[in-house]
């Protein structure tokens, strides 16, 4: 409880020192729109020359996508600030006061912001799921909606956990941005059917970095339903917890390793 | 019972070493050497409560780095750190509640956007009470004179508003621990002075206990009882700031411009023991008052010399810091 409170003062603070650069800000989220806006339309493009990919049609291809997109933008959101700390927050020594407050490092790192340019994906995405569901007869039962939800969240947070782990390991080498950058990039395909990829990236996408399950399952089976929905929910969940568990465990391990700056 | 005490302390950082070219550099990424550098070498001292403390040294001699150990930012290599005789590296997060830290450095401010709200997420990170946040508030505003700039973005602060600001707001949550590192570095004459005002009041109002690290000899005479020195991680006197001065107190420099005709022979003649050295344009001359009678060789510059525009200093902390290390040396 408490924490929640001081999420939201932290949040607050963000929001304030955002709004005072409010055309960043707002060309930051159009940025991302546009970004968004273009791969869409290649995306579509691509589809409708051919005209089912592996079974996948249009509009499911786009549901697809539009899910995999929130979950990636509500990641984007809450905690952006991951990056800085692989990039350079950990290399120029300014987490220095995060270590003289009574928090633990990690709350204070991901409360202290809120990035509004994931915005831009986030519009997108509900935009895409909803025109896509329009065009499509899903199966909608109380079941496949709470996998979907569970699916969303689960992957969101599986993308927070491997930017935890990637960060954290920052405080033992100094700067991991680059790996970071290419296990986010890899975790980009699973916007895309995963069966249309080879056996070795569906393994990884199942196994490694089960994104492919909390996304790719739970939108098939709302097109589809072939799998017991509440067993699966269960199941991401178990595997979400573990994930997040165990970056914190790796974070808190490697945070003593800080060495601050000299002078 | 001591309030601090640490124990031993040590702290050798590792940096990798890399080559110039492109070839080592190659040969850095697969195999990394490192370099140990080694900032504080097995220190221990003991503070109690109320005391306040100058933590001394030349640049480089591993003050910050010791003052980050006793705060929790950095991990010991050997040694720990005790408050009130819990470990830092275990109870990090409660010793925090106990300490306040400025580095004159670096702000702890949020910076953009107004100062007022760096104080009221502080006070839900500490958990300060209403009634105790409004005295100790209205307390360090009519200290440090925050008032008329409360309002307005910390990045459009001057850095002498900027500090009071930072040293109000690690005092805000009432610590017992006053960590100062550099806290008058760049600042003017006026603010300096209002810096040294309050931590006086503070430390005879609430017995804060205090450690301070500087370079400027008029804070440790004006604040502290008691100085540590430190020099190349390793503590060279520790002890009451009147019996160093007793010892080094009588040391006296004169500084003037360098001119055709000055012989070192004339002064080495007057006293042997007067060291000369030329910085630049200018001569310094070096010696202790139980050597030398000032007023004959004032005689001897204005008088023989004509000097008018000279300079006489007392010793430096620098300076304190040479001799205490040449004579640690001698009795090696
Ligand atoms: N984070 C760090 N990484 C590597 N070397 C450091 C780091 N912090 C300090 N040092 C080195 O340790 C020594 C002591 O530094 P420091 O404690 O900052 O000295 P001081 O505060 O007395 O000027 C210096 O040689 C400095 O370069
Ligand atoms: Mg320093």
């Amino acid at each position: 409880m408490r924490y929640l409170k001081l999420y939201f003062t932290y949040a607050k603070l963000s929001l304030m020192s955002k709004l005072s650069y409010k055309s960043n800000t707002i060309i930051g989220i159009i940025a991302f729109l546009f970004t968004e806006i273009t791969s869409i339309l290649t995306l579509f493009l691509i589809v409708s020359q051919v005209p089912s990919l592996d079974g996948w049609n249009m509009y499911e291809i786009g549901l697809l996508y539009g899910i995999t997109n929130l979950a990636i933008g509500l990641d984007h959101l809450f905690t952006d600030k991951l990056w800085s700390v692989a990039y350079f927050e950990v290399r120029n020594g300014t987490m220095d006061s995060f270590f003289l407050r009574p928090l633990p490092v990690l709350f204070q790192t991901i409360a202290c912001e809120i990035q509004l340019e994931a915005f831009g994906e986030i519009l997108t995405a509900i935009f895409m799921i909803i025109f896509c569901s329009m065009n499509l007869n899903l199966v909608i039962s109380f079941g496949n909606v709470l996998l979907l939800v569970v699916g969303i969240i689960g992957a969101s947070l599986l993308i927070t956990s491997f930017k935890i782990i990637i960060a954290g390991l920052a405080f033992v080498f100094k700067r991991t941005g680059a790996y970071l950058q290419i296990v986010y990039n890899f975790a980009m395909y699973s916007k895309y059917p995963l069966n249309i990829f080879p056996r070795i990236i569906r393994f990884i996408f199942s196994f490694i970095i089960p994104l492919g399950l909390c996304i790719y399952y739970p939108v098939s089976n709302i097109l589809n339903p072939s799998l017991n929905p509440y067993l699966l929910s269960i199941l991401i969940i178990a595997i979400t917890a573990i994930m997040l568990c165990l970056s914190i465990f790796i974070w808190t391990k490697c945070a003593k390793r800080y060495e601050s700056t000299g002078s | 019972m001591p309030l601090i005490e640490v124990k031993n302390l040590s702290k050798t950082f590792k940096k990798p070493i890399r080559g110039n070219g492109l070839g080592s550099m190659i040969k850095t990424l697969f195999s990394r050497k490192y370099q140990d550098i080694e900032a504080v070498k097995g220190i221990s001292f003991n503070i109690e409560q109320g005391e306040i403390v100058g933590y001394i040294g030349a640049n480089g001699a591993g003050k910050s780095t010791t003052i980050k150990m006793m705060c929790g930012i950095l991990f010991p290599s050997e040694g720990e750190v005790l408050i009130n005789q819990k470990s830092v590296l275990k109870h990090r997060k409660e010793i925090n509640q106990e300490i306040g830290v400025v580095f004159g450095q670096k702000t702890q401010l949020w910076w953009d956007i107004p100062l007022i709200e760096t104080f009221k997420i502080l006070k839900s990170v500490y958990r300060v009470s209403d009634e105790d946040f409004e005295e100790r508030f209205n307390y360090l505003c009519d200290l440090l004179d925050l008032k008329s700039f409360m309002n307005q973005n910390v990045r459009s602060l001057s850095l002498g508003q900027r500090m009071r600001a930072d040293f109000a707001a690690s005092l805000i949550h009432n610590p017992k621990i006053l960590y100062l590192d550099e806290p008058t570095i760049g600042l003017d004459v006026l603010v300096k002075d209002k810096i040294r005002k309050a931590i006086k009041e503070l430390n005879r109002h609430y017995n804060t206990t205090v450690i301070l690290t500087t370079h400027d000899m008029k804070d440790i005479e004006e604040l502290c009882s008691r100085i540590i020195i430190i020099d190349k991680g390793k503590i060279l006197y520790d002890g009451n700031l009147e019996s160093i001065k007793y010892q080094f107190g009588n040391i006296k420099n004169i500084v003037f411009p360098f001119f055709e005709g000055f012989k070192e022979e004339r002064i080495k003649l007057f006293c042997e023991k007067i060291t000369i050295e030329k910085l630049e344009n200018n001569i310094k001359l070096s010696f202790s008052l139980n050597d030398v009678d000032l007023d004959a060789l004032l005689l001897i510059l204005i008088g023989e010399y004509k000097i008018n525009d000279f300079k006489i200093f007392d010793i430096g902390i620098e300076e304190i810091t040479k001799e205490l290390y040449a004579q640690n040396e001698e009795t090696k």
